[in-house]
């Protein structure tokens, strides 16, 4: 079985994060409704069905202690995350000791559903740690219930088929529910890495388009920044004119200009000495002549430009790249890693040849291991001294075309 | 069994297709146990010997039909198969006996439903086995919930299952929408990427042709390294691995004819349509999910700065401290786009700028959210003559005629 892959790109995590983040808030909110709804049917119920006031204050308190937890870690959770994940644990033991208690007062197999209701609430938050908890939990309750209180399901007098059954089922079920919510934690894992994965891509992206296109601005055009301030520096005076105000643009467009020639923040500290090194790597940001933000703006403007998803696109896996398409025979797919390894080693004009080594240590130990068909990965991870080999012969010594 | 277990691990790295064969896999190992017991506890069950062999013999026949569907990758087809499996049992199970067990089964389905995430089998089906599980419990309340021990039990497991069903599908349609949100990202992000690939690989392109290099798939070093590794691969699980060699001849093949011609051509042979239909993806003289793939890969070879907290944000508000700033950085973006080749021209290179129509329309669309403001769009909107007058010229130094 192959090892735990790690995602690829370690600067995409901080993304996937705030993606899981940023959507626990909202489970927060459904997993409040849901509470406050199972407080007051309760709540309800216990007054109609004439229980006493005691255990209905007992009750009570119970949901407001883990309603207020909630409530509070909502508030928190704006100033440290870490408080989500608290609370995701706190609320999961929260119900699901409300439900045990519920079914000692009622001592009744219709009592016996509340714990799938305190599952179902907590499945809300799409949680592989909570599910466990959930899971040993509930188990543990149920083989209590079935061992020490068999009264409760009406199973003291009961066949050997009602007691095989309930034990047999129940472990049917919650296998069920366990397979069901790990699948859907794992899914929401997925959505979040690619989202991750394409933005850190496009970062590299536009590294690498810069990178490629700085051979054609410095051969064939010549970016002329100093038309460039001179028409900024028109146009903002002539603005600033208009609303009646003092020019503040024409000194810091000076500045900049400054900037972008000087190659090193030394260099521009003799001309501005006021300059402080926070300023000047802010301020990188601003120019246009280097491959800085502003330049990365401006090409993921003009490849937006035209870009305009529509609706039957969304889902669509053709948008999934990988070297083992479902529908691919194996020679399809052994033709497409051979093509993809032998390209890599080649190299082109704008990306340099790779090694095996490096080839083999990315591949093989992050999510990219998943776009190759597991057969001939396998192969790759046995034998990839002989395709060191191959390469060698074919494109000469040290694999370099 | 091994391979499947570090799948079924490793789900958030695999698409939603390998996801949902795993699923489908998944439910039909747990029908497998259930159909299992149901030959034992069917001795218990309250039928007659004949109808017990004629749903045990119908249940293993369905349970090998859908075996082969799953074998021949008919997934959804599958799914819908299995829900209606799960039912079958559950109404086998809850008339022939009135143990406590059998009304498990009906939340045994239901979970089958949420393992599923389908929105449209969860209401159709979820809503048939709610009803249906509303008349059990109303038919069988002596059975199930005694009087005496709870009062109103009866509405107890009413509202439970409907609460139970009702938390799944606000589940089931929050996810709906957040993945349908993030497919839209994913989307749209993929298509942008796919652009800056396309102007990557034109920059290579015109380098190859300035230093009269041999197109990559005519490059025979390349043809011998693919051809090698192919059938060393090939070989390790094939008698005849060399026969390989003919998919990569096909490969070669298409780049010279088209693929069109190929599919056209009356003397080839179906089989070798589909396997070049199958190999147009991974072509080499267009951007392809092959190049794609080598260009994602070699991204993390790509020179790239540190990790910053604003490193995916493009909006000029986000970056840059104040107005002046702001509004500088742009007249600098607008200078770039509207002055700088970055799309096509007629010869197929970057020789194109966007012209001053498409780019306006741009910026007064709700795609420009993504780099400024709505205060930001309407200074541009307020002041689009200033920007026309003064910022379009050509990058060059040359005021465009």
């Amino acid at each position: 079985m192959p090892a735990k892959k790690s995602y690829a790109f370690a600067e995409a995590k901080d993304y996937r994060d705030f993606l899981e983040i940023k959507h626990l808030r909202t489970k927060n909110h459904l997993v409040l409704v849901a509470l406050a709804s199972y407080m007051l049917f309760s709540g309800l119920y216990l007054l109609l069905a004439g229980y006493p006031g005691m255990w209905i204050l007992k009750l009570m308190i119970g949901f407001f202690v883990v309603l207020g937890m909630n409530i509070a870690s909502l508030a928190y959770g704006k100033e440290s995350p870490q408080f989500y994940e608290i609370n995701k644990h706190i609320t999961t033991l929260g119900v699901f000791s409300i439900s045990v208690a519920m079914i000692f007062m009622f001592q009744a197999p219709a009592s016996i559903p509340l714990l799938f209701l305190a599952y179902a609430i907590c499945a809300v938050y799409q949680d592989i740690k909570v599910l466990l908890v959930s899971n040993l939990y509930m188990i543990f309750t149920l083989t209590m219930i079935i061992i020490g209180f068999p009264e409760y399901l009406h199973l003291i007098d009961g066949s050997l088929e009602s007691v095989l059954g309930m034990v047999f089922f129940f472990i049917v079920f919650v296998l069920m529910l366990t397979g069901s919510s790990f699948i859907i934690a794992k899914q929401k894992r997925f959505f979040y890495n690619q989202i991750a994965l394409q933005n850190e891509l496009e970062f590299r992206h536009l590294d690498l388009l810069m990178q490629t296109g700085k051979k054609y601005v410095n051969e064939h055009r010549v970016l002329n920044l100093e038309m460039y301030y001179e028409k900024a520096n028109e146009m903002l005076a002539v603005f600033a004119k208009s609303i009646d105000i003092e020019n503040p643009f024409e000194e810091k467009l000076a500045l900049l200009k400054d900037l972008e020639k000087a190659e090193s923040f030394q260099d521009a500290k003799e001309k501005h000495p006021d300059l402080t090194e926070k300023e000047w790597n802010r301020l990188q940001d601003l120019l246009i002549g280097k491959n800085t933000k502003l330049r990365k703006i401006a090409l993921k403007i003009a490849h937006t430009v035209d870009v305009d998803v529509k609706k039957r696109e969304i889902f669509s896996e053709t948008y999934y790249k990988t070297l083992q398409h479902q529908n691919d025979s194996f020679e399809t797919k052994v033709v497409a890693f051979a093509i993809f390894y032998a390209l890599l080693r080649k190299g082109s004009n704008v990306i340099r040849p790779l090694s095996d080594e490096e080839i083999h240590d990315f591949l093989v130990n992050t999510d990219f291991y998943y776009l190759v068909d597991r057969r001939v990965m396998k192969v790759y991870e046995h034998d990839h001294d002989v395709f060191e080999a191959i390469i060698e012969e074919a494109y000469g010594e040290g694999g370099n075309a | 069994m091994k391979e499947f277990i570090s799948r079924l691990m490793n789900t958030e790295f695999l698409p939603m297709s390998e996801v949902r064969k795993i699923k489908v896999t998944l439910v039909m190992a747990l029908l497998l146990i259930i159909t299992s017991l149901t030959i034992p506890f069917s001795f218990f069950l309250d039928y007659t010997f004949r109808m017990k062999l004629a749903v045990l013999i119908s249940l293993a026949v369905i349970y090998g039909i859908i075996v082969v569907m799953i074998h021949f990758n008919r997934i959804y087809a599958s799914i819908q198969v299995s829900i209606m499996y799960a039912i079958a049992v559950t109404i086998f199970y809850t008339v022939g006996t009135t143990s406590f067990y059998a009304y498990l089964f009906i939340y045994i389905s239901l979970t089958i439903l949420i393992f599923y995430q389908e929105l449209f089998s969860y209401l159709v089906y979820g809503l048939a086995l709610l009803g249906y599980g509303i008349y059990y419990t109303i038919t069988h309340v002596d059975q199930l919930a005694p009087t005496e021990v709870m009062p109103g039990a009866l509405y107890v497991y009413i509202a439970v299952l409907v609460v139970f069903y009702l938390i799944f599908l606000l589940q089931i349609i929050y996810n709906e929408k957040l993945y349908t949100d993030l497919n839209y990202d994913w989307v749209r992000l993929n298509h942008i990427i796919e652009h800056y690939q396309e102007t990557i690989l034109t920059y290579d392109d015109r380098d190859r042709r300035e230093e009269h290099e041999p197109l990559i798939y005519e490059n025979l070093s390349f043809q011998k390294a693919t051809d090698e590794i192919s059938v060393f691969i090939a070989e390790q699980y094939q008698k005849h691995g060399s026969d390989i060699v003919h998919v990569l001849d096909l490969f070669t093949y298409i780049h010279e004819r088209g693929l069109d011609n190929i599919l056209e051509n009356e003397e080839i042979s179906t089989a070798m349509k589909k396997v070049a239909h199958r190999l147009d993806k991974y072509l080499l003289n267009r951007r392809t999910d092959m190049y794609s793939i080598v260009l994602n890969f070699y991204s993390e070879f790509v020179d790239t700065e540190d990790y910053r907290e604003n490193r995916y944000t493009y909006k000029l508000n986000d970056l840059f401290a104040s107005q002046v700033e702001r509004l500088i950085g742009l007249t600098m973006l607008y200078q770039y786009l509207v002055n700088e080749p970055t799309r096509k021209d007629r010869w197929e290179q970057i020789g194109r700028v966007i012209d001053e129509e498409t780019l306006d329309a741009f910026f007064s669309s709700d795609k420009m959210h993504e780099f400024l403001t709505s205060e930001q769009r309407r200074f541009y909107q307020e002041n689009k003559t200033l920007f026309e007058k003064f910022l379009i010229h050509n990058g060059d130094g040359e005021e465009r005629l």
